[in-house]
């Protein structure tokens, strides 16, 4: 069996190391705070209660049915972005214990992904709020949340694999990724709508071209009661496997260099 | 927790590591401003070195082996393939048995969590069980010394504190193969007692030890094999003494071709002074010195200094003659390691003068004598003890 998915395996067998480095990691940035992990609760309210109140306005439309738009949207773009930003950096900053002969990189790439997890758990209140307040929601389409999910954590996992071992390499990849992430926040319909960008217009393109519009779209539509282009769910397996196949590739390729690189 | 295997071995066939390296553009500052401008906006290039090449042999149980080689010989490299964090380019590397690399102990912690936490962190990362791990945060607690301090941030450490704290998770187990660049051990002297001891307990469980060292003496104490790499190349491979001979013809070739500086006469060549100081007797008023001594890079230094009740009496004249002994037992290339020095101690007449309190030293030049000279048992039993004459 492949290095990546045997190692894989065995890092999600033994979870010690990689679930108490990333929730050490997680409570001691906040220790000196007086709040404490409670600001880690913030951008959600700033961005659903916030800005989702200022574009809903905007937009015509009352908070119940705006924010959880908002809300849904910005907990999977949070989850995603959060695996890229981590992930770039993520060998870089484990090089003590990898120098020191702690090997199996799965386990870094499994902080990495532990954290956007946590970061993504922190929209849960939020969320849960806003889906109260919103008159359709639609119960069937809750349903679907948990699989959505999986396809949403490959999708990460690979995109983690891929972005660490790229971040090793090139350091200025991280800073890239940093400074892009507003864009691409703005670039997906989170604060605003799809069908405001029609399939045949070249911004309506560049939106399909997004792949967090993709992943965004099949977690929130069905919850609330929107339709699913075809698209999207090509677009998503094929993304998914190639991604899979490419992390793969990289990473029975690339992964005795990180030590070098870092 | 037993982490050790019925069968130890590191059997490397014919690795080859390359390396890139990043080179920052050479580039001819005009001014300060130029400079800075330099560094800012030069990407550095990317080229291949070859680090380790070609490097063949094999490690039993019991087996001892030191790496010797000068700076940027590749030792602390091949310490890391065989710790195998870096994978050869080339070639075929075998460990069996569980492996613990003390090479930089301070590092690998969390400098915002408590200590606990961090012991927790490190010993994870080490491959322990929590559940066993539970039980040993005392005793590593206990082992470093920092009972009171475990509820602290560990960035409020200070850094003999983090090193100590290294030393007690690192040695916490007992493994198969030990490897090390240079011998573990710093900090207060209570503490170095205690790091000694427990490190002549792990050496001395370890089924295989790889240590790297400048340190002669050491080397020669403990290993029982030695290897000697030069330019990433194996030069020589076999028994402690003859790998030691190879290491310092190669340090004398070299300080003939003039690529190394000869021990400088300013003492500022970085070499290390060791040796021993065997006798005390008396000649035409004044003390002879009988002994040897020899630096790190296998030259001879010229200076000896004897310190009476704290006070340091520069010698008058240092004689060298062959110790053939001390160069089999050390594999030097140099033969003239032992030195008659003459030593005249203005009032004292006889050995009981000179008291208990006396200290010898070595170094290139007599200014820069400050490397003590082990004192020989039998140097203290010529002299009728102080107390006699009470």
């Amino acid at each position: 069996m492949n290095s990546f998915w045997r190692e894989i395996r065995e890092s999600l067998r033994h979870p010690e190391f990689w679930a108490i480095s990333s929730w050490l990691d997680i409570v001691v940035k906040h220790r000196k705070s007086s709040f404490g992990v409670l600001w880690l609760f913030m951008p959600s309210i700033i961005y659903v209660w916030g800005m989702g109140y200022y574009f809903a306005v905007a937009q015509g439309k009352t908070m119940a049915e705006f924010s959880v738009h908002v809300a849904l949207g910005s907990m999977i773009f949070k989850t995603l972005m959060s695996s890229i930003v981590e992930s770039t950096n993520v060998f870089g900053g484990n090089q003590s214990f990898i120098m020191d002969g702690h090997m199996r990189l799965t386990d870094y790439l499994l902080e990495a992904l532990a954290k956007s997890f946590f970061y993504s758990c922190t929209y849960i209140p939020v969320t849960v709020i806003a889906l109260l307040i919103f008159p359709n929601l639609d119960l069937h389409g809750l349903l679907w949340m948990p699989l959505a999910l999986v396809v949403v954590y490959l999708n990460a996992l690979w995109i983690t694999v891929v972005f660490s071992l790229v971040g090793a390499r090139f350091p200025d990849f991280g800073q890239f990724m940093g400074n892009t992430s507003i864009f691409l926040f703005l670039l997906t319909p989170i604060i605003w709508y799809p069908d405001q960008m029609p399939a045949d217009s070249l911004r309506g393109q560049l939106m399909r071209f997004n792949p967090f519009y993709h992943l965004v779209t099949v977690f929130r539509a069905p919850i609330l009661g929107e339709h699913v282009e075809t698209f999207s769910l090509y677009y998503i397996g094929v993304m998914t496997v190639l991604g899979l196949a490419l992390a793969t590739f990289l990473y029975r390729r690339y992964a005795r260099f990180v030590p070098l690189w870092i | 927790m037993d982490l050790t295997s019925p069968n130890a071995l590191i059997r490397a066939e014919r690795i080859t590591l390359d390396v890139p390296i990043y080179l920052q553009r050479e580039r001819n500052a005009r001014g300060w401003a130029s400079m800075l401008f330099g560094a800012a906006f030069d990407s550095p290039s990317r080229s291949l070195t070859r680090i380790l090449d070609d490097i063949s042999f094999e490690l039993h149980e019991g087996d001892r082996l030191a790496i010797l080689g000068r700076n940027g010989a590749g030792k602390s490299t091949l310490l890391r393939v065989l710790n195998e964090v870096y994978r050869p380019t080339s070639g075929k590397l075998t460990v069996q048995g569980s492996c613990q690399a003390l090479l930089n102990m301070s590092l690998g912690f969390n400098g915002e969590a408590t200590v606990r936490e961090n012991i927790f962190l490190r010993g994870i990362a080490m491959g322990l069980k929590s559940s066993y791990l539970r039980h040993q945060i005392e005793p590593i607690l206990e082992f470093s010394g920092l009972h009171d301090k475990v509820t602290h941030r560990l960035r409020t450490l200070s850094s003999g504190q983090k090193m100590r704290l290294g030393f007690a998770i690192s040695t916490s187990i007992q493994n198969d193969i030990i490897l090390m660049d240079e011998w573990v051990g710093a900090g207060d002297a209570d503490f170095m007692i205690k790091a000694k001891e427990r490190m002549q307990n792990r050496v001395g469980g370890a089924k295989i030890l790889v240590l790297a060292s400048h340190s002669i003496g050491l080397l020669r104490n403990i290993c029982n094999k030695g290897i000697v790499l030069e330019q990433g190349r194996l030069v020589h491979a076999g028994d402690i003494v003859s790998s030691l001979k190879c290491y310092h013809d190669l340090l004398a070739d070299l300080r003939a071709q003039k690529i190394i500086p000869l021990a400088a006469a300013d003492g500022a060549s970085g070499a290390q002074i060791y040796g021993a100081a065997e006798s005390i007797t008396m000649r035409d008023g004044a003390f002879v010195l009988k002994g040897w001594f020899v630096n790190t890079e296998g030259a001879v230094p010229g200076g000896v200094v004897m310190e009476v009740q704290g006070r340091r009496y520069i010698a008058d004249k240092v004689e060298h003659h062959r110790r053939p002994d001390v160069v089999r037992h050390l594999g030097l290339s140099d033969e003239d390691c032992g030195f008659y020095a003459t030593v005249t101690v203005p009032g004292a007449r006889k050995l009981a003068d000179l008291g208990e309190n006396v200290q010898v030293f070595g170094g290139d030049s007599p200014e820069h004598a400050d490397a003590p000279l082990r004192i020989a048992p039998e140097f203290l039993v010529q002299r009728p003890p102080a107390g006699a004459k009470r």
